[in-house]
């Protein structure tokens, strides 16, 4: 892994004015993936949009970070549904 | 621009109070977010109305004047300006009236769904805030969605395509085995994010129109075979293309008419399992000869007291 691939976690809270106890307890739900260095903690590149998108959840609508557990579990079960439902339908036109 | 009632996108009447107007946004938007609606196009449009709806009626200044003016609320000022300009003419002409006081306005100026006062505070975009927290106005970019259009025989093998997105050219390794209506998401390739925020990401879908003899469930590949019938009967070899390589199956002897054959590793590519491949199942279709000869059918009688004989 490369420097280019992770940010410092201190940085990427001061580049999205989040206060770091945040990242930290999405960390704690295992809701993100830390990565320790060296006893600094970074967030791996993969991971930001992730992150972003439980940023934009806590502050547009208010949500904590219990209530960021339930909406990601809830939308994976909804994306394996998905793909269930694509590999049925695909299944079905054999018998077409 | 049509004329959008904001009470009503947010379900409320008009003497809501701040109050509820916050709790009606937070219980829509709860609802409609693109976060929690990914690839929903009416939750997407939704959203971007009650945003629209939260930010004029939450202001105010600007609630006054929408209550005011309407759907030309955000040409308050310059109505007002030229109300009081008309106002002098009149007195000074001795006269009242005589002119619309709204001319010179049409009302709205945005040419989509949306105001400008929308499309400046979102870009047109769904996306939402990125960067987090209200003290910056980050906005991601707008989601694109496109389809891709392949043939069956386009995907068993991992190529590469340039595509063309809103005049960018977009380079795309497409890996073999995808599956008609997958979707993949290329990070960053969508609408330009806004004051600084991150882009949107582009999601191409691909339908898959099988252009084969195969019949596709997952990466196990189908096929109907047919046999004739002495190749059935007394074994023999027959020859499968399978996209480009061909690949020698012997016939057992006596093989009866829908018997299946699984052809282990010879099916349809894994998708992103690098080497791996599903299974071919062959169905044989023993095909009985037509137009005998008369000599033929002899042949074929002495065949059957032979067997009548057992």
């Amino acid at each position: 892994m490369s420097d280019k691939d992770i940010l410092k976690l201190e940085k990427f809270c001061e580049l999205y004015e989040v206060p770091t106890s945040f990242v930290d307890s999405l960390n704690q739900f295992e809701l993100i993936h830390l990565t320790a260095i060296d006893d600094e903690l970074y967030i791996e590149n993969e991971e930001l949009p992730v992150i972003e998108k439980f940023i934009r959840l806590h502050y547009d609508l208010d949500i904590n970070v219990e209530g960021l557990d339930v909406i990601n579990n809830l939308l994976q079960k909804i994306d394996t549904l998905k793909k269930e439902i694509i590999q049925l339908e695909n299944e079905l036109k054999y018998y077409r | 621009m049509e004329f959008v009632d904001y009470y009503k996108v947010l379900g409320i009447n008009k003497n809501a109070t701040e109050k509820d107007i916050k709790k009606a946004y937070r219980k829509l938007a709860r609802k409609y977010h693109p976060d929690v609606n990914p690839n929903d196009k009416t939750a997407e449009k939704k959203f971007k109305e009650i945003n629209e709806a939260n930010e004029v009626l939450s202001n105010p200044e600007n609630r006054k004047k929408y209550d005011k003016y309407g759907k030309d609320w955000k040409h308050a000022d310059e109505i007002e300006k030229q109300r009081a300009q008309q106002a002098q003419y009149a007195r000074y002409a001795g006269s009242a009236g005589g002119g619309n006081p709204f001319g010179g306005f049409s009302g709205g100026g945005g040419q989509g769904d949306y105001s400008d006062f929308f499309e400046q505070m979102f870009g047109g975009a769904a996306g939402g805030r990125a960067g987090g927290g209200r003290r910056t106005a980050k906005f991601r970019g707008q989601d694109f969605n496109a389809e891709l259009h392949l043939n069956l025989s386009d995907v068993y093998k991992s190529q590469k395509q340039t595509l063309t997105v809103n005049g960018k050219k977009i380079r795309l390794t497409i890996p073999a085995g995808v599956e008609d209506g997958q979707t993949i998401k290329i990070k960053g390739h969508g609408g330009k994010g806004i004051n600084g925020g991150p882009n949107g990401d582009l999601y191409i879908t691909f339908r898959i129109k099988n252009n084969t003899k195969f019949k596709r469930v997952g990466s196990n590949l189908y096929l109907d075979v047919d046999l004739d019938l002495y190749t059935a009967i007394l074994g023999g070899e027959v020859i499968i293309d399978i996209f480009g390589k061909k690949v020698k199956l012997k016939v057992k002897p006596e093989t009866q008419n829908g018997t299946k054959v699984k052809l282990k590793g010879k099916g349809f590519p894994v998708y992103k399992k690098k080497d791996q491949f599903g299974d071919l199942i062959i169905t044989y279709h023993i095909k009985i000869p037509t137009n005998l000869s008369e000599e033929e059918k002899e042949l074929f009688k002495k065949l059957a007291a032979l067997r009548n004989k057992k």
